[in-house]
């Protein structure tokens, strides 16, 4: 067990996935069985409202569906070494850009969506601009309080924004849940693809070489504030986006779910599923949001004790988490698997 | 070379002094939890346990009926819920020992569908989704507080009867649109009584200092400013506002009183906020009455000696004299000395009354029937309709007597139930 | 006049409980490199163990503030042993790990005791002070003991072999190593008395406020910001910036309503952040 960790965390540390060479080569031969997988899971939820139409079941979907893209969101900036912890303060700028008009001036949601996105953009890069200088621990703190201020912002900000209790009665984009579910659908899927797109382009390699070492970043020209920036700006348009979204479908904005406690659970979906995996925040989010709610539910009161247990499992067998497991495992078997078709022939 | 042989035998000593007392106070304090763990298992599933036993016994082919229950017993406002929880199973037990809901000859057992939520908006749309999706419920108790901005829309759109303990007065909770809506108490006449019994016991108070939390203060403003007119009295100074998460309340108690009020009146809060004011305001030695909502025990156990002055409204106690008789058998049902917020419990009663009244299990029926009630019983008594013009809705928002209480020296003096001025 | 002392007194109580709590957070953050979380939540537990002891035991308040006080150092031994020292300062890990044992902490309280608002009786009842100037006594007593504590923690840092120790791994963690100082053991030390400042934090709100199973998540905050402004790796730097906490939020909201407070504190704090990301008096 011990030496397995050993091995996968070397392979990550040094071999980015997104790195040329010989890796590519291996995954191009092992991407087919997780592609199928991945368009079975597409076709299956595509297809899915058929059969649970108008189920608390749909509900959940949409929420996962939202939770995805948010913790994503959030793992993009950190591939950028940036330990964000605002990013519930990034989705409530998107909610309240979007449910203020929605509710005072009574705009239209296709209006008040794409504001809510781009509010939070433009209010997510100005403010990682004085963060930029800011890095690890310091920065993670610096934007737990910008977190914490934005919040108490809109806790203050009166009738307006409905002070703690938050704002009700905005509008609705349609009246049938399945709509929803196809919208949430298609975003989630429209933003991975963004997000995948980034990650693995030139780009989405000069933030992870940022993350590694700035300094060896900066010495072979990689700017690192103007790309750091762009990971926040990048991440909070997505957090903007179905921040807005989601304030549309509760019909509800409300303080609480965008505080320090919402972006603790965002990181911990990330944490669980894997920081180093593009499908890891997927994975948590299903693990810690659709787990609890389709089988645990009914425990109510003792539902926290559920996700605490999950968290510690987690915590002390899978240091890379789920996907991180999965993979030290699947890395194992081929290798094996390779060693026993070309003798000697060790990675 | 000796200080640090004395530190170290300090540090033993310490580790020491750690060990024996914190194993004999772990294992102390487990035996306190685990026995306090029992009482509430065993006030847990009593109501459970018993229920099925009724059917048996009593009527076995009796139908049972559904009844959605959305409180919030994990975060924050588990503080009143947690408690409501209780309340309502044991209610929804005694009307299922009186033989249930009777309809056009039928009689339903009540089962409760009780759902989690968590405190928040989200939390609150969530249980309600699954109460009306999944359950295909089509009357809901709950939820309490300014949570009904999440659920109400919910509710609407799919026709299903809900009647919130109380609310927060945002017309997105109720207003002329929302025809299934009811509302257990008029938060309103709960104040009401608070000032009529500030005057009834404390003839010279002319001015009160109002002091409340700052969130859903702003939709009360203006019908609080109207009530202490009505109530012929003046308000000291402009409102002092706080916020519900702070911890030290001392500021705001040497706010009220810099107003120097005849008397102080805290209409909105939670248990601790009131405390934390109250125990600041003595300190200070402001000595004029105080009324806020209470329950006796919690006050005079919280307060000690500052517990004196109080003018207390909804303490539900056995000892009250003035007790109504389904309240003093609710009580009598667990613990009586538990803290009984009677909201949930209420609007649970109420309902059963109204689906009686209507003698149908349609929610549209019932909404019809309902909104031609002028009396209903409750838990507290006679109930009548409240609030008909702010509401916009006929017979929507239902009121009740409010029960009253003197503190004193940490001694409580229960005192005749107060009718609240009906709110127009 | 009334209420300026009254604020005065305020903001210094405050700031004591700040400090402390600062302190313990300040001795995890610094040794183990861990962001404790459960901070706050072991800052509730321990009020909620106090009261247990007052209330449901009958001891006297006096025995039960070390009980309760040990108990939590005790627990932060075991804490240490089996939660944080298998993480092996992962930063991800012990987040996940504190936030597990802060909800179960949480669900707990909230889940036994949570349906009614609680206070630890006071330990000295009544009020002293000169003429019109009253003062709760259990307040002049907190802040008696809290001032005696801060003065034994300096001289606990700065004087003893521990706080030697303490200091040595903080600064040079291989070169305290080479030095013959055991890193687990100066580990479990820190975390022990960091746990036991938050009970003595817990204790003091207990008894001077009241008790819900959700205090300890304003404290934490309020925590945070005192480390992060002090500055990692800074002691002497807490205190300052606890008696500036202090200020900000035992004297604001005389001036200033609710939610306003909140907003024009951490405002302030993010400012000042901003201008030293590496706080006020911290060294690299």
């Amino acid at each position: 067990m011990s030496d397995m960790t050993e091995i996968d965390t070397t392979d990550i540390r040094l071999v980015p996935e997104s790195a040329v060479g010989q890796e590519v080569a291996q995954t191009k031969s092992r991407r087919w069985p997780g592609l199928s997988v991945l368009g079975g899971l597409v076709l299956v939820l595509a297809l899915l409202p058929l059969g649970i139409s108008g189920s608390y079941y749909m509900h959940v979907l949409i929420l996962t569906f939202f939770y995805v893209v948010i913790a994503s969101s959030w793992r993009v900036v950190s591939i950028s070494g940036q330990f964000n912890i605002a990013i519930g303060a990034f989705m409530g700028i998107g909610a309240y850009a979007a449910a203020i008009p929605s509710v005072w001036l009574h705009w239209s949601p296709w209006v008040t969506i794409p504001l809510g996105a781009v509010a939070a953009t433009i209010v997510g890069a100005l403010l990682a601009y004085p963060f930029a200088r800011l890095r690890t621990i310091y920065y993670a703190m610096g934007t737990l309080f910008l977190g914490y201020v934005v919040i108490n912002l809109i806790t203050a900000g009166g009738k307006t924004t409905g002070m703690s209790t938050g704002l009700g009665g905005v509008e609705p984009l349609f009246s049938d849940r399945t709509y929803y579910y196809y919208l949430a659908f298609g975003l989630m899927l429209v933003s991975l693809a963004c997000m995948y797109r980034l990650e693995f382009s030139r780009i989405g390699v000069r933030m992870k070489a940022i993350a590694q070492s700035h300094q060896v970043a900066a010495s072979v020209g990689i700017g690192e504030r103007r790309n750091r920036i762009l990971a926040v700006a990048f991440g909070s348009f997505f957090a903007g986006l179905m921040g807005a979204v989601y304030c549309h479908y509760q019909g509800v904005a409300s303080p609480n779910s965008y505080g320090l406690g919402a972006t603790l659970w965002i990181i911990m979906y990330v944490l669980v599923g894997g920081i180093n995996s593009f499908w890891g925040p997927a994975v948590g989010v299903g693990m810690l949001l659709v787990i609890p709610e389709f089988f645990f539910r009914d425990l109510k009161g003792n539902l926290p004790y559920v996700t605490a247990a999950i968290l510690l499992i987690i915590a002390f067998t899978m240091p890379e988490g789920i996907v991180g497991l999965l993979k030290a495992i699947t890395d194992r078997v081929s290798r094996r698997f390779r060693r026993g078709e070309v003798s000697g022939d060790a990675p | 070379m000796k200080k640090t042989a004395w530190v170290s035998v300090l540090m033993v000593l310490m580790i020491l002094l750690a060990v024996v007392p914190a194993l004999a106070g772990c294992g102390k304090a487990e035996e306190t939890t685990t026995t306090s763990a029992p009482t509430q298992t065993t006030a847990g599933p009593t109501p459970t346990t018993a229920a099925p036993s009724s059917t048996e016994t009593t009527t076995a082919q009796m139908e049972t009926l559904q009844i959605g229950v959305i409180l919030s017993l994990t975060d924050w406002f588990s503080v009143v819920d947690a408690a409501e929880k209780m309340d309502i199973e044991y209610v929804a037990q005694m009307i299922n020992e009186d033989g249930g809901i009777k309809v056009q000859g039928k009689s339903y057992k009540v089962e409760l569908v009780i759902e989690d939520g968590k405190s928040s908006l989200d939390g609150n749309t969530a249980a309600a989704n699954k109460l009306v999706l999944d359950k295909k419920l089509k009357f809901v108790v709950g939820p309490g507080a300014f949570f009904n901005l999440a659920t109400t829309p919910i509710f609407e759109q799919n026709k299903v009867l809900h009647v919130a303990n109380y609310n927060g007065l945002n017309p997105a909770e109720m207003n002329k649109d929302t025809r299934y809506a009811f509302l257990g108490l008029d938060p309103i006449t709960q104040q009401s009584a608070a000032l009529k019994a500030l005057k009834l016991y404390y003839p010279n108070v002319k001015n009160v200092a109002l002091a409340s939390e700052d969130a859903t203060f702003p939709a009360f403003e203006p019908h609080f400013r109207a009530l202490v007119e009505r109530t012929g009295l003046t308000l000291a100074g402009e409102p002092i506002l706080y916020a519900t998460q702070a911890e030290d309340y001392n500021p705001i108690a040497a706010k009220i009183k810099a107003l120097n009020p005849d008397a102080v009146w805290m209409p909105i809060g939670i248990d601790p906020t009131y405390f934390g004011i109250v125990k600041g305001l003595r300190t200070l030695g402001y000595q004029g009455p105080i009324t806020f909502p209470v329950d006796a025990p919690s006050v005079v156990g919280a307060l000690g000696d500052s517990a004196t002055g109080i003018v207390g409204i909804l303490s539900k106690q056995v000892e009250d004299p003035y007790i109504a008789a389904p309240m003093k058998r609710l009580l009598l049902m667990g613990d009586p000395k538990r803290h009984v917020f009677g909201l949930a419990p209420n609007a649970l009663y109420l309902l059963k009354h109204a689906i009686e009244a209507a003698d149908s299990l349609d929610p549209t029926v019932v909404r019809d029937k309902w909104e031609t009630l002028t009396s209903l019983p409750t838990l507290y008594g006679d109930g009548f309709p409240s609030g008909n013009q702010l509401y916009g809705l006929p017979n929507h928002a239902w009121a009740h007597p409010i029960p009253v209480c003197l503190i004193n020296d940490g001694k409580v003096e229960y005192k005749p139930w107060i009718l609240p001025d009906v709110t127009p | 006049m009334e209420i300026a002392v009254q604020t005065v007194i305020n903001v210094v109580l405050l700031g004591v409980v700040y400090i402390l709590m600062g302190i313990g957070f300040a001795f995890i953050l610094n040794l183990l490199g861990i962001f404790n979380l459960a901070h706050g939540a072991i800052f509730m537990s321990a009020a909620y163990g106090c009261y247990l002891l007052v209330v449901k035991l009958g001891l006297p308040g006096f025995a039960a503030f070390p009980v309760t006080v040990l108990a939590a150092a005790a627990f932060g031994i075991l804490v240490e042993r089996f939660l944080f020292r298998p993480m092996k300062a992962d930063f991800n890990r012990t987040m996940m790990v504190c936030i597990a044992l802060s909800t179960v902490l949480v669900t707990t309280f909230n889940r036994f005791l949570g349906t009614r608002a609680l206070a630890i009786p006071p330990f000295l009842a009544g009020t002293t002070g000169l003429g019109p100037y009253r003062v709760q006594t259990d307040r002049i007593l907190a802040f008696c003991i809290g001032i005696v504590l801060l003065v034994g923690i300096i001289l606990f840092v700065d004087r003893s072999r521990w706080g030697a120790q303490m200091q040595a791994v903080t600064q040079n963690r291989e070169g305290a190593a080479l030095q013959g100082i055991r890193f687990s053991r100066v580990a479990m030390l820190a975390v022990s008395v960091g746990f036991g400042l938050a009970a003595i934090g817990g204790v003091f709100m207990g008894t001077l406020y009241n008790l819900t199973p959700f205090i300890g998540d304003v404290t934490l905050i309020k925590v945070l910001m005192l480390v992060i402004l002090a500055g990692l790796g800074s002691f002497n730097g807490i205190f300052y910036v606890g008696g500036l906490l202090g200020l900000l939020y035992g004297a604001l909201p005389v001036v200033l309503p609710g939610a306003v407070v909140d907003a024009l504190a951490s405002i302030l704090v993010l400012a000042l952040l901003l201008i030293r990301p590496r706080g006020f008096f911290g060294h690299e």
